[in-house]
C-alpha cells in the first residue's frame, strides 16, 4: 500500500473539515478523489503532504508516518498544491533546478538530466527559456507538474491540476496523468466527474468531510445501472396513462407531448415492450435511446 | 538550505531591491558625512561619528523595507505551500532567509569603508583618524545591522501583507534600538533597574562596541538576540499547525 489513511479527521476552531476518513490507494494506481468544492479534499491533501497536521487519526505514506516521520514522507512525495502556487519572477529551468534541490538533489549532471526530462514528460519544451510570469495559464500548469515530478517520486498528490484549463490544455493534462500513472502512485482531487471517468482506476467520493463512496470507478457506473433510462420518441401523440400500462416502467419523464424519458429496469425487455405497444397503437416509434447513469448523476446522488 | 539562500540573494539582484537599498543607503550618509551642513570637512575633525550616530536611524527604514517580502510574499502567493511541503525543515528555510538578507546587509554595509579610507586620507598626520575605535564601529554597526535583519524577517513571517511587516518591522527596530534607551532614561527606574532596561535595548551595545572595546558580552548579546528573533520566526511559520 502506498497511502494508509486511517480516520483522518481535521477540525478548523469549530468546524469539521474532514471528518474521520479512511481509505487505502495502492502502489500503481490512480486514485481521483472527487467532492464539491469545500468537502475537504484540499484539507486532506495538505495533511498528506504534512503541511499541516490532522486533529485526530492517522496515515501513513510508504509506510512513514505522516507526523512522526514528516521529511521521510516529504522525500516520497510531489506535490502540487491548489492554485498552483509558483515564483512568477523565475525563469521555468531556474524554478525547476530550485526545486530538486530543496528536494535534497545535489550532483548537477543528475539535475540536468532531471530538469531536461521532467521538461520533455510535461511538454514545455518551446517555454522553458520564459518567465514563469510570462506563461499562459495551462503552461503554468504544466510547470506546476513538472516541479511536482521532477525528483522521480513514487507518489504524486495532484490537488485540482486541471482546474481553469481549456479544453485542449485539459485533455492534454488528463493524457498525461494517465501516462503517469503508469509507474507512479497518483492522488489526484478534481469536482470534474468525466476526469475520473477518463483518468481514474478508483474513485473516493467525499462530501461535507465524509467519504459517501469508494469504490472503482466502473463499479460506480454500473452501481446505479438497476434502473435505466430510455428516450422515446412517437410519431403521434401518446397520453402518459398509456404509457403506464407498459410493463417494467417506474417512471415518466414528459418532455413534449411525443417525447418521453422512461425511468424502467431490465433494459432488453421493456425497450421490446415499448415497440410492442407502439405496434399496437399504429404510431410510429421514432426514437428508442438508451441512457446509462454518468458518474455525474451519481455524484448529484451522492452529495445532496 | 543553500538552493533558498540562492534562490533569496537571485531574487534581490533580479528585482531592483539590492541595487535601490545600496543606492539609497550609500547616497545617503554620504550626502550627510560630507556635503550636507554639519559635514566633516567643516567640522575639521577626523571623526565618523556622523555617520555612525546617523546610521542607526536609516538601517530602522531600510533593512525592513529589504525583507518586508522574505516571508509576507511566500504566504500571500501560496508558494509557501511549495516550500514546506519539500523535505526542508522550517528552520532551514529561515536561516536560508535569514543569511541571504544578512548577505545583502554585508554587501550594502561593504562600501562605506570608503569613508573611513577618505577620511583616514584627508587626515592630518599628527591628528589622525581613531583606526580601534572606527574598526570597533563598523563590527558593532554589522551585528546592529545582523539584528535588524533578524527583525525584519520575523515580521514578515506574521503576516501575509508587505506593508504590515514593513511597519511592524520598523516599530520593532526602533523598539529594540532607541526605546529601551529612552525608557531608561525615565526618573520611575532607579538605581540598577534603568542599568538593566538599558542593556536591554540594543543602543547601549552598539555604543559600547563603539569605543573600539569588543566585548564578549556585547557579541554574545547580539548573536542571542539574533538567535531569539529566529526562532520566534520559526514559531511564526509553525503557527499553521495550531489550529
Amino acid at each position: 500500500m502506498s497511502i494508509i489513511v486511517n480516520n483522518l479527521s481535521k477540525t478548523y476552531s469549530d468546524q469539521k473539515a474532514v471528518d474521520s476518513i479512511s481509505f487505502e490507494v495502492k502502489k500503481g494506481e490512480i486514485l481521483g478523489f472527487l467532492g464539491p468544492n469545500g468537502a475537504g479534499k484540499s484539507t486532506t491533501m495538505k495533511m498528506l503532504t504534512c503541511y499541516i497536521p490532522p486533529t485526530s487519526g492517522n496515515a501513513t505514506v510508504c509506510g512513514f508516518d505522516i507526523t512522526q516521520q514528516s521529511l521521510d514522507v516529504r522525500q516520497k512525495i510531489g506535490y502540487l498544491p491548489e492554485n498552483n502556487p509558483l515564483y512568477y519572477d523565475m525563469y521555468v529551468k531556474e524554478f525547476l533546478e530550485f526545486a530538486l534541490k530543496v528536494n535534497g538533489q545535489k550532483s548537477m549532471v543528475n539535475s540536468n538530466q532531471a530538469i531536461k526530462n521532467a521538461i520533455d514528460l510535461v511538454g514545455l519544451e518551446v517555454e522553458q527559456h520564459k518567465k514563469i510570469g510570462q506563461l499562459s495559464k495551462g503552461y503554468k500548469q504544466r510547470v506546476g507538474l513538472a516541479q511536482a515530478l521532477i525528483h522521480d517520486p513514487e507518489i504524486l498528490i495532484l490537488d485540482e491540476p486541471t482546474s481553469g484549463l481549456d479544453p485542449n490544455q485539459l485533455a492534454d493534462i488528463r493524457h498525461l496523468i494517465k501516462e503517469l500513472g503508469k509507474e507512479k502512485t497518483i492522488l489526484f482531487s478534481t469536482h470534474i466527474m468525466q476526469e475520473v471517468e477518463a483518468v481514474c482506476d478508483n474513485v473516493v467520493i467525499i462530501n461535507k468531510g465524509k467519504i459517501v463512496a469508494n469504490d472503482k470507478t466502473s463499479n460506480l457506473q454500473t452501481r446505479l445501472a438497476g434502473e435505466v433510462l430510455i428516450e422515446v420518441e412517437f410519431e403521434n401523440m401518446v397520453s402518459e396513462t398509456e404509457l403506464n400500462k407498459i410493463e417494467n416502467i417506474h417512471a415518466i419523464e414528459k418532455i413534449s407531448e411525443t417525447n418521453f424519458i422512461l425511468h424502467g429496469k431490465e433494459s432488453t425487455q421493456l425497450r421490446k415492450n415499448i415497440f410492442a405497444f407502439a405496434v399496437s397503437k399504429n404510431n410510429a416509434l421514432l426514437t428508442l435511446k438508451q441512457e446509462t447513469k454518468s458518474l455525474e448523476d451519481i455524484f448529484q446522488q451522492l452529495t445532496n | 538550505m543553500t538552493a533558498i539562500l540562492k534562490k533569496e540573494i537571485n531574487l534581490f539582484f533580479s528585482s531592483l531591491i539590492a541595487y535601490i537599498s545600496m543606492a539609497v543607503f550609500f547616497v545617503v550618509l554620504a550626502l550627510n558625512l560630507f556635503i550636507f551642513e554639519g559635514n566633516i570637512l567643516d567640522s575639521n575633525y577626523a571623526t565618523l561619528d556622523t555617520f555612525f550616530t546617523l546610521v542607526p536611524w536609516i538601517l530602522i527604514f531600510l533593512i525592513p523595507a529589504i525583507t518586508m517580502r522574505t516571508f509576507a510574499d511566500e504566504k500571500q502567493n501560496g508558494t509557501i505551500e511549495f516550500l514546506a511541503t519539500k523535505p526542508i525543515t522550517d528552520f532551514q528555510i529561515v536561516v536560508g532567509k535569514y543569511l541571504a538578507a544578512l548577505i545583502l546587509w554585508f554587501l550594502t554595509f561593504l562600501p562605506t569603508l570608503i569613508y573611513f579610507i577618505c577620511v583616514k586620507k584627508l587626515s592630518l598626520e599628527n591628528a589622525p583618524i581613531d583606526s580601534g575605535a572606527t574598526i570597533g564601529s563598523y563590527i558593532g554597526l554589522f551585528f546592529l545591522g545582523a539584528v535588524f535583519v533578524g527583525i525584519g524577517i520575523f515580521s514578515s513571517a506574521i503576516t501575509n501583507n508587505q506593508i504590515v511587516a514593513f511597519l511592524v518591522g520598523v516599530f520593532l527596530c526602533y523598539l529594540m534600538y532607541d526605546a529601551f534607551f529612552r525608557l531608561s532614561s525615565l526618573p520611575i527606574f532607579e538605581g540598577r533597574l534603568d542599568y538593566i532596561i538599558q542593556s536591554i535595548g540594543l543602543n547601549a551595545h552598539y555604543d559600547s562596541i563603539s569605543r573600539g572595546v569588543v566585548d564578549t558580552r556585547d557579541i554574545i548579546y547580539f548573536l542571542s538576540v539574533i538567535s531569539l528573533f529566529l526562532i520566534a520566526t520559526r514559531t511564526a511559520l509553525e503557527s499553521r499547525k495550531w489550529s
